[in-house]
C-alpha cells in the first residue's frame, strides 16, 4: 500500500529588490514516465543547462530527481513575483484590511506543481513550491517512512491522477466509479484512504490503524496520530494553512541568518532596487534542505524551529 | 475546439426561422443531396415585407442572434433565439428516410412487411452515416439546431389599397393555411407564427385593421399567441421594443417546443426496446446497437433539449448519465478497436465531457469542471490503454494538448467575469459546495494563460513521440505496399491527428508557438510579465529550433534590454537568455549584440556557468560572423553587466589647486579563468568639474606586471598634453587632457591598479563620471562606458604591496579642490599711522615673491570710497591711472603687469592718491595675479585689503573782538577826510573805519607732530559795501614751527573795515573767510607744502547801532601812577544821539573825570570821556561802575572792552597789572593815550 503525499520540490527566498536570495531543489518521486512533464530535451541541449541534464541522468537510475532543472525552478520562482505584485495590487485595489504575510497558493502550474508564498514585513518572500505527487509513502517499509522517491517504480503515474479521478468524481456529485468494473483501470481506488479518513482516524477510535502507524516513524511517538491523519489526508489535496508551518520556520531560519554578525543583508539587496549575492550561508542552506525534506502536510512545527 | 465536428461542441439555442423580410428568392439549402430529395418545402407566395420596416426587424433579428453569445446564463433579452432568415421559401429535412433502394429486390426472398421508416439521422436509416451501429453524430445536432425551427415565423405586410384588400386578405389567409398545413403533415412540431406589420395609423384605421386581422386569424384557425400584428411605430426604439416583446412571448412557445421534444425522447427510452433497423444490416458486423446504446442516444438528446432550454441542471444530469452509460460496458467496451465506430465513440466521449464541462461552469461549478475535466483524461487515458493503443505515443499527446487547449477555450468562452483580466485573480475560489474539501491546487480552475501552456508542453512531447517515429512508418503507405499491410493502424493512435507518416513531417513547431502564444497573451493580459517572458523564451527557443531567428531576435530583444531579470539578479535565467540570444545575434549577423553578450558572458561573478563549448575570448568573438565591415560597437554599463568592476578613488577628498592628489584607477576582472587576458587599447575617464579627461593608452611593456595578492598595481604618469590645442585664446584652457602610458592587460581574476597623480588645475568640485573602455581587434572595435555612480564606487585603497584599504568616504571618485595657496607676498610697505586731507597720498606696494618658481605677475589694484580722488597705480616708470570699475561708480581700478618676477626677489609699486578736500574713508584692495612658469596652468591669486582713514589735520575757531580805529573819523564838516584819495582810479574807502582783533583758536588734530609753515586768512567775500583789511600774520618763525598734537594754539589778526563811503547808509557788514594752514609733515621734503583751509563762520562788522568802546592805558612805572581810561562813544548812524555816562565811586579805585555828563553826538561822529582812575589794588581786576545810556531810548549800551579790559553782566572789568613793565612799554603807552585823548576831545 504506498501513497503518494505532497512534497516540496522547491524552497526559494527572494529578496527585497526581486531577487533571488536563496534556492533550494529537492528531488520528487518520479516515475520515468513522469519525465514528460520534467522537460523536453530541446532545454537540456543547451550549454546552460547540462549540468541539470546530467542530474536527471543519475537520478534516473535511483527513481528520485528534481522535477525540472534549475533553470526551469529559477524561472518559476521569478514568475511568482509578478503575482507577488498582482496580489499587492489588488490589495491597493480593494484597499480592505490588512496584507497577511501570508500569500496562501499563488498558483498552481500545473497538475503537480504549486506555488506558495509567504511575504515578510521587510519584503523578503519564501516560496514553497509543492509537488503534489513528490513522495511515495510506503508502510511496507518501516525503516524509511518517508521515501524521496527511492522506491523503484512500482505504478505509473496514472496511479496518482486515477485516484485524483476518484475524488474528483465524488466531488462532482455524479456518481463517478459506479461502474464497478474490474477492467475499469481503477486499480489503485479501493487503496486510497477515503475522504472521510479523517475524521476516523484519530487516536483512539480506531487502534488497528495507530498499531500500523507506530511501524511508520520510530521515536516520534508524540506526533504519531496527526502524521496518520495527514498522510491519510494529503494525496486528496493540500490546504493554504498547511503550509503555514513551514514559512514560519523558513523565516525563522531567515531571522538567524541575519542575526549572524558576518552576515551582510546590504551585500545581498544592494540599494538603488539591484539585486546582489545570493545567500552563501551552509547553514540557511541546510536549513532550507532539512525543512523541504522534513515538511508534511498537516504536521505543525519543526523540531528547532 | 477545431477538428471536432461543426455544431457538435456548441451551446445550444433555439432555432427561429423569420421568413418573409428578404427577398422571396432567399432560401436555404440542407447541405446534404440525400436529405434535399424528400425535403419539404415551406413556401408562400405573397410577397416579402419590404421597406424600412423590413430593413430594421432585420437588423433587430441579426443582432439578437444568440449564436456567438457567450456560454452562461448572463444574458440581457428574455429570450435566446439562434435566428435564421429566409425569403418566401424553407427547405424542412424529410421527416423519415425513403425507402432503402435494393429493398424491392428481395422482397421474394424474405416474406416482410414492408419496412418501418425512420428518420434519416437515425442509424436504422440506410442512409444514415450511423448505420447500422453507429451511434449518434453532430449531424443529429445540426438538424435541430440549423434545420428544424423551434418557430417559424411569416412576416406579412398589410395594404391599405380599399380596393385589393379583399384580395389580399384572402390571399394571406389561403397562404397562412397552406403553410400551416405544410407544417403539420411534415411531422414536425414547429410552432407557426405570423406576424403582420404595416397598415394605418389613424385611430380609425387601426379598428378597421383589427377587424380585418380578426377575420384573417380565425381563417387561419391561429390564437393570440401566434397571430401578432405591430402596428406602424414612430421610431425604430419602439419598433425594436415591439418585436423584443413577440421574441419574448415566442421563447416560451420555444420552450415548450423543446420540452415536448425532449419528453419525446424520454418516452422513447423508457419503452427500453431496441428499434429494428428499416433493413437489416448486412455489411461489416452486421451489428446493430444494443439497448445501452439505444440509452446513451436517448440520454444525449434530452440532455440537448435541455440545453435548449438552458436547464442546466437536467442536461449535466443527463450528459453524465450518457457519459457513463458510454464508458459502460454494452457500448463502447463492445466496439471493437479498429472499427472506425470505436473512435466515434471516443469522440463522443470527448463531445459529452465538454458539454458537462460547460453546464458546470455555466452552473459555476469551477473546481468541479476541474475535476471533471481531470476525471475525463484520466478515464480515457485509462481505455486507450486497455483498449487502445496506449498513451506512450504522439497521439496520446496530441489528445491530450487537444484537452487542455479546450478547456482554455471553454473557458474564454464561458466568460467567467471573475477570471478577467480587471479581477487581479489567476484562479478561482472553489465553489461552496467543494470548500471544505481538501483541493488539489490544479483544482482550483486558472485562467487560460496555464491551460495554454499545459497544451504547449503537451505538444512539445507530442513532437518527441514523433521523432521516434522509425523510417519505415514514415513513408506514404501509398509507396510501400508492405508497410500498408503491417497496417500501422494498430501501432499509432491516429484518433483526431495524421497518420504518422504526416505527423513525422507536421509542422509541430508552429503548433506549439500557437499555444504559447495564446498563452502569452493572458499573462500579459494579466500582467505577468515575467512569466510571459519565460513563455518567450520557450517561443524563441522554438524559432531558433526552426531556424527563424528574426522572429526570436524580435521575442528575445527587448527581453534582454528591459534588464528585469539582470537588474534583479536571476542570472541563470539572463545566462540562458544570453546564450539564445547570441546564437540567433550570430545568424542574423548582429555583431553589436553578439559582442554585447559575450562581453557579458565573460563575467564568472554573475553565477554564469562555464559553456565548455566556448571560446572564452572576446577578441574572437566575431570569428564566425560574416561581416562586410568591421563594426564598431558601443556599450554602456546599463545595457551590459560588464565583467570588469571599474572604480576609480581620489586618495583624499580634498586637494589643492596646483598640487597633484593621487588618485587610484582599479579593473578587477571577473572573468572566467582562463578565458584569454583582454587588452584594452585605452581608457578615457571623464571627470565633472576642472579636472580634464584622462587618457591611459596601451603601451606593450613587454615585462610581467607582478602580482601581490592577485592585485597587480602599476604606477602610471601621466602627461598633460598640450598639443591639441586649437586656437583656444583663452590660455587657462590650454591643458585638454592628462595622458599616460601602460600596459592595459586584464588577465581574467586579476585587479590592477592604476596609480596616478592628478594635477588638480582649477579650485572646484570634480568627480569621475564616466570611464570609457577602448578594445579594438581585427574584427570589431568596441567602446564600453561605465557611469561611476555614488553607489558603485569601491571604497578601497590599495597599496604597492597589495595591501587594502577602506576609504571612509561615500565618494571617493570626488574631489574639492582648494584654491592654490599663494606664496607671493603682497602688501603695503611704509605706511603712515594716519593720512591727513589735502594732502598727496603715496602708497607703496611690494610684492615679493616667496614662490619656488618665477611668477608672471599682474597688479590689481581698486580703490572704493565717496569721492575717490585721482588714484594713479605707478610701477617703475610706467603709470596707470584708475578708471571706474563695476557698476557703481564708487570704485576705481587698474591693472599693471609686473612681468616676470623671479624668485625670491621684491619689487615695489606705488599708489598715488590726490590730496582728498574732506575727511573720507577709502577701501583698498591689492590683488596679485600670477602663475608660475613651471604651472602655467594654475592661476594663483594673491590679495590684501586695507582700510584708508583720512581725516582733517587741524581745527579751528575765531573770536572777533572789537578794537578802536586809531585814526579819526571823517567828518562831514572836513571836506579833506572826505575826498577821495584816488589811487591809480580806484575808488578808496573813505567811510566810517572800525577796528577789529580776530582771534583764531587752532589746534592740530594730527597723531604726530607737523610742521606750520605759515597761517593766513583769506577773505572769500564781504557782504555791504565794507572793505576789510586783515593784517598778516608773522609770528611764524622761518622754517615753520612744530605744532603738537592735541595742542591749542592762538593766532590774532587785525582787522579794519571801513565802509566805502560816508554816505552809506549805515547797515550791517559782514564778511566771510578762511584759515588757511599751509603745514607740511616733519619728515616730508622741505618743499611739500600742503594747504589745509578750515572755513569760518560769518564775521560781522561794521554795525550801525552805536557803540561804546573803552580803552584803558595805563603806565605801571610809577607806583602813583594813573591810569587813563577812555569811553569812546561811536555813533555811526545818521541821527543826532544824546547819551549818559555816570561814572560810579569805588573803593577799588579813586578817579577823576566827570561822574556824570550828557554827551551829544552828530550823526557819523565819536566822542571820547576820559578818566583818570587811581587803582588802590595791584595785579587785579577792578570793577569799573560806569554806565552808558541812550537817553532817548533810554538804553544802556554795553559797554566794549578792548586789551586788558574784560566785561561781565555787572560791568566793565580794568586789569591792574604788577609793575613789572619796562619803560620803554610805558612810554608808548602813554603816547598812544596822548593821542587817544586828542581824538576824544
Amino acid at each position: 500500500m504506498a501513497t503518494i503525499v505532497p512534497s516540496i520540490a522547491c524552497l526559494g527566498v527572494i529578496g527585497r529588490n526581486n531577487n533571488p536570495l536563496h534556492l533550494t531543489i529537492l528531488p520528487s518521486y518520479n516515475p520515468s514516465s513522469a519525465s514528460a512533464i520534467t522537460s523536453d530535451p530541446e532545454k537540456q541541449q543547451q550549454p546552460a543547462t547540462t549540468i541539470s541534464a546530467s542530474t536527471t541522468a543519475s537520478s534516473a537510475a535511483t527513481g528520485a530527481s528534481p522535477l525540472r532543472t534549475p533553470l526551469q525552478f529559477s524561472l518559476l520562482l521569478s514568475s511568482t513575483l509578478d503575482i507577488f505584485e498582482l496580489r499587492a495590487r489588488a490589495h491597493a485595489a480593494s484597499g480592505t484590511g490588512a496584507l497577511s504575510g501570508d500569500l496562501g497558493l499563488l498558483c498552481a502550474v500545473d497538475e503537480r506543481l504549486a506555488c506558495y508564498g509567504y511575504e515578510t514585513n521587510t519584503g523578503v518572500r519564501f516560496v514553497a513550491v509543492v509537488d503534489m505527487r513528490g513522495r511515495l509513502l510506503d508502510p511496507t517499509l518501516p525503516s524509511t517512512t518517508l521515501i524521496h522517491g527511492a522506491i523503484p517504480e512500482t505504478d505509473r503515474s496514472s496511479g496518482g491522477g486515477a485516484g485524483n479521478t476518484g475524488a474528483a468524481g465524488g466531488g462532482a456529485g455524479t456518481g463517478t466509479g459506479t461502474t464497478g468494473d474490474d477492467t475499469s483501470g481503477l486499480v489503485n481506488l479501493p487503496s486510497l484512504p477515503p475522504l472521510s479518513g479523517i475524521g476516523i482516524l484519530s487516536p483512539t477510535s480506531s487502534s488497528t490503524t495507530v498499531t500500523t502507524s507506530s511501524s511508520f516513524i520510530p521515536g516520534t511517538s508524540s506526533r504519531k496520530p496527526s502524521l496518520v491523519a495527514s498522510i491519510a489526508s494529503a494525496s486528496t489535496g493540500l490546504r493554504d494553512a498547511e503550509l503555514k508551518p513551514l514559512f514560519k520556520a523558513m523565516q525563522t531560519s531567515w531571522v538567524r541568518l541575519l542575526q549572524n554578525p558576518f552576515f551582510d543583508l546590504d551585500e545581498h539587496v544592494l540599494p538603488g532596487g539591484r539585486g546582489g549575492r545570493k545567500i552563501t550561508s551552509k547553514k540557511f542552506g541546510e536549513d532550507m534542505r532539512r525543512l523541504g525534506m522534513g515538511w508534511i502536510p498537516g504536521v505543525g512545527g519543526f523540531e528547532g524551529f | 475546439m477545431e477538428g471536432y465536428p461543426a455544431g457538435s461542441l456548441d451551446h445550444n439555442a433555439p432555432l427561429l426561422i423569420a421568413s418573409g423580410l428578404t427577398p422571396p428568392a432567399n432560401t436555404t439549402a440542407l447541405g446534404d443531396p440525400r436529405l434535399e430529395e424528400n425535403a419539404i418545402l415551406v413556401r408562400s407566395d405573397l410577397p416579402s415585407v419590404d421597406g424600412d420596416e423590413a430593413t430594421m426587424l432585420l437588423q433587430y433579428l441579426k443582432n439578437c442572434d444568440a449564436s456567438d453569445l457567450a456560454w452562461n446564463g448572463r444574458h440581457a433579452r428574455r429570450h435566446r433565439f439562434r435566428i435564421r432568415t429566409t425569403g418566401r421559401t424553407f427547405l424542412l429535412p424529410p421527416r423519415r428516410a425513403r425507402t432503402p433502394e435494393g429493398f424491392s429486390i428481395n422482397v421474394n426472398s424474405i416474406p416482410q412487411t414492408p419496412p418501418v421508416l425512420h428518420s434519416p439521422f437515425s442509424p436504422l436509416s440506410p442512409i444514415s452515416h450511423l448505420y447500422p451501429d453507429g451511434l449518434i453524430d453532430a449531424r443529429w445536432l445540426q438538424k435541430h439546431q440549423d434545420l428544424i425551427p423551434s418557430v417559424y415565423i411569416c412576416f406579412y405586410s398589410l395594404i391599405n389599397d380599399p380596393a385589393l384588400i379583399k384580395l389580399y386578405d384572402s390571399k394571406m389567409k389561403s397562404d397562412i393555411t397552406s403553410i400551416k398545413n405544410v407544417l403539420s403533415q411534415s411531422g414536425y412540431k414547429t410552432r407557426l407564427a405570423v406576424v403582420i406589420v404595416g397598415g394605418e395609423s389613424s385611430t380609425f384605421g387601426y379598428e378597421r385593421i383589427q377587424e380585418r386581422l380578426e377575420v384573417i386569424r380565425r381563417g387561419t384557425g391561429l390564437d393570440h399567441k401566434t397571430f401578432l400584428y405591430i402596428p406602424p411605430q414612430e421610431s425604430e426604439d419602439q419598433l425594436v421594443a415591439a418585436m423584443d416583446a413577440i421574441l419574448a412571448s415566442l421563447f416560451t412557445q420555444s420552450m415548450d417546443y423543446y420540452r415536448d421534444m425532449g419528453r419525446h425522447a424520454k418516452k422513447k427510452r423508457s419503452r427500453g426496446i431496441t428499434p429494428q433497423p428499416s433493413v437489416p444490416p448486412t455489411s461489416g458486423t452486421s451489428r446493430t446497437l444494443s439497448v445501452q446504446a439505444w440509452n446513451v442516444r436517448y440520454d444525449i438528446k434530452t440532455a440537448v433539449f435541455s440545453e435548449y432550454r438552458q436547464d442546466m441542471d437536467a442536461a449535466l444530469r443527463l450528459y453524465d448519465n450518457a457519459y457513463e452509460t458510454l464508458f459502460g460496458s454494452d457500448v463502447w467496451q463492445i466496439i471493437p478497436s479498429w472499427s472506425p465506430r470505436w473512435n466515434e465513440a471516443r469522440l463522443l466521449a470527448d463531445i459529452l465531457a465538454l458539454r458537462i464541462l460547460r453546464c458546470l461552469q455555466w452552473l459555476g461549478h469551477w473546481s468541479g469542471s476541474v475535476r471533471r475535466w481531470k476525471q475525463h483524461r484520466d478515464r480515457i487515458s485509462d481505455f486507450v490503454d486497455r483498449r487502445g493503443q496506449g498513451t506512450e505515443n504522439y497521439g496520446w499527446e496530441a489528445w491530450q494538448a487537444r484537452w487542455a487547449t479546450m478547456m482554455a477555450e471553454l473557458i474564454d468562452k464561458v466568460d467567467i467575469i471573475e477570471l478577467s483580466p480587471e479581477s487581479f485573480k489567476l484562479y478561482l475560489e472553489p465553489e461552496k459546495a467543494l470548500a471544505s474539501e481538501r483541493l488539489q491546487p490544479w483544482d482550483l480552475l486558472h485562467h487560460p494563460g496555464y491551460w495554454h501552456q499545459l497544451a504547449s508542453r503537451h505538444l512539445i512531447a507530442r513532437r518527441r513521440f514523433a521523432r521516434r517515429i522509425p523510417e519505415n512508418d514514415r513513408k506514404p503507405p501509398e509507396t510501400s505496399p508492405s508497410t500498408r499491410m503491417a497496417s500501422n493502424t494498430y501501432a499509432y493512435d491516429t484518433y483526431m491527428c495524421p497518420e504518422p507518416h504526416e505527423e513525422a513531417d507536421a509542422d509541430h513547431s508552429s503548433l506549439i508557438l500557437n499555444a504559447l502564444a495564446c498563452a502569452r497573451t493572458e499573462f500579459q493580459l494579466r500582467q505577468q510579465r515575467r512569466l510571459s517572458a519565460e513563455i518567450a523564451l520557450d517561443c524563441a527557443n522554438e524559432y531558433m529550433n526552426g531556424g527563424n531567428f528574426r522572429q526570436a531576435l524580435k521575442l528575445l530583444q527587448p527581453l534582454r534590454n528591459d534588464m528585469t531579470f539582470r537588474s534583479e539578479s536571476w542570472w541563470d535565467i539572463s545566462e540562458r537568455l544570453n546564450w539564445m540570444l547570441r546564437s540567433a545575434a550570430k545568424k542574423a549577423r548582429l555583431p553589436d549584440l553578439v559582442v554585447a553578450i559575450d562581453w557579458e558572458l565573460l563575467n564568472r561573478s554573475l553565477d554564469f556557468t562555464r559553456n565548455k563549448d566556448w571560446e572564452y575570448d572576446i577578441s574572437k568573438s566575431l570569428n564566425h560572423v560574416s561581416l562586410d565591415s568591421k563594426p564598431h560597437v558601443a556599450l554602456t554599463d546599463e545595457q551590459v553587466i560588464p565583467f570588469v568592476s571599474v572604480s576609480f578613488a581620489f586618495k583624499s577628498d580634498v586637494g589643492k589647486a596646483g598640487q597633484a592628489c593621487p588618485a587610484q584607477l582599479v579593473f578587477t576582472s571577473n572573468a572566467f579563468p582562463g578565458s584569454a587576458p583582454v587588452v584594452l587599447q585605452g581608457v578615457e575617464i571623464r571627470f565633472e568639474g576642472s579636472i580634464k579627461p584622462l587618457n591611459i593608452t596601451h603601451k606593450e611593456t613587454g615585462a610581467t606586471i607582478e602580482e601581490r595578492n592577485n592585485v597587480a598595481f602599476s604606477a602610471t604618469n601621466l602627461i598633460e598634453d598640450e598639443s591639441l590645442v586649437a586656437s583656444s585664446e583663452d590660455e587657462e584652457d590650454a591643458i585638454t587632457s592628462l595622458t599616460g602610458a601602460d600596459d592595459l592587460t586584464l588577465n581574467p581574476g586579476q585587479t590592477r591598479v592604476f596609480e596616478m597623480a592628478v594635477q588638480l588645475r582649477e579650485p572646484g568640485e570634480a568627480a569621475a563620471t564616466l570611464l570609457k573602455m577602448v578594445y579594438d581587434t581585427d574584427t570589431f572595435s568596441l567602446d564600453y562606458s561605465i557611469q561611476f555612480r555614488d553607489t558603485s564606487t569601491a571604497d578601497v585603497w590599495y597599496t604597492p604591496s597589495g595591501m587594502q584599504k577602506r576609504l571612509s568616504r561615500t565618494r571617493p571618485h570626488l574631489i574639492n579642490i582648494q584654491p592654490r595657496p599663494p606664496k607671493m607676498d603682497v602688501k603695503l610697505v611704509n605706511n603712515k599711522n594716519q593720512y591727513y586731507t589735502d594732502e598727496r597720498i603715496i602708497l607703496d606696494i611690494e610684492l615679493n615673491n616667496a614662490e619656488d618658481a618665477d611668477a608672471i605677475t599682474k597688479l590689481d589694484v581698486q580703490v572704493w570710497g565717496e569721492e575717490v580722488p585721482e588714484v594713479v597705480l605707478k610701477m617703475g616708470d610706467r603709470e596707470k591711472t584708475c578708471v571706474p570699475v563695476g557698476e557703481d561708480d564708487k570704485t576705481i581700478g587698474a591693472t599693471i603687469p609686473v612681468g616676470t618676477l623671479e624668485k625670491s626677489t621684491v619689487t615695489q609699486a606705488q599708489i598715488i592718491l590726490g590730496p582728498a578736500e574732506m575727511p573720507v574713508e577709502y577701501s583698498l584692495s591689492i590683488k596679485a595675479h600670477y602663475h608660475l612658469v613651471t604651472d602655467p596652468a594654475t592661476p594663483i591669486v594673491q590679495d590684501d585689503g586695507y582700510r584708508l582713514i583720512i581725516i582733517n589735520p587741524f581745527e579751528a575757531n575765531y573770536e572777533l573782538l572789537p578794537r578802536l580805529h586809531p585814526d579819526p573819523w571823517p567828518s562831514l564838516f572836513d571836506p579833506s577826510s572826505l575826498a577821495n584819495t584816488a589811487d591809480e582810479g580806484r575808488a578808496a574807502p573813505c567811510g566810517l573805519a572800525q577796528k577789529w582783533l580776530l582771534a583764531t583758536r587752532y589746534a592740530s588734530f594730527a597723531t604726530e607732530e607737523l610742521q606750520l609753515l605759515d597761517l593766513d586768512i583769506s577773505i572769500l567775500k564781504t557782504h555791504g559795501s565794507v572793505q576789510c583789511n586783515i593784517s598778516k600774520y608773522d609770528n611764524i618763525p622761518e622754517g615753520g614751527k612744530t605744532v603738537s598734537p592735541r595742542t591749542m594754539e592762538t593766532a590774532d589778526f587785525d582787522v579794519e573795515s571801513r565802509r566805502m563811503s560816508l554816505d552809506d547808509p549805515p547797515g550791517q557788514s559782514s564778511m566771510e573767510i578762511t584759515f588757511l594752514l599751509k603745514w607740511r609733515r616733519v619728515d616730508s621734503s622741505p618743499d611739500t607744502v600742503n594747504i589745509t583751509s578750515l572755513p569760518a563762520p560769518r564775521l560781522f562788522v561794521s554795525g550801525s547801532e552805536p557803540r561804546v568802546v573803552a580803552t584803558a592805558e595805563y603806565k605801571p612805572v610809577d607806583p602813583d601812577s594813573v591810569m587813563f581810561l577812555n569811553v569812546v562813544i561811536e555813533n555811526p548812524s545818521h541821527h543826532f544821539l544824546t547819551f549818559s555816562v555816570t561814572m560810579d565811586p569805588s573803593d577799588r579805585f579813586a578817579f577823576s573825570g566827570p561822574k556824570t555828563c550828557s554827551l551829544n553826538l552828530l550823526p557819523s561822529s565819536r566822542r571820547v570821556v576820559r578818566y583818570r582812575v587811581l587803582p588802590f589794588v595791584r595785579g587785579a581786576w577792578i570793577r569799573l561802575g560806569l554806565t552808558v545810556k541812550d537817553k532817548y531810548f533810554q538804553k544802556v549800551l554795553r559797554i566794549l572792552p578792548t586789551e586788558g579790559m574784560n566785561v561781565d553782566k555787572e560791568g566793565v572789568l580794568v586789569w591792574v597789572p604788577e609793575e613789572t613793565t619796562t619803560a620803554d612799554d610805558d612810554e608808548k603807552r602813554e603816547e598812544k593815550n596822548e593821542d587817544d585823548e586828542d581824538d576824544g576831545k
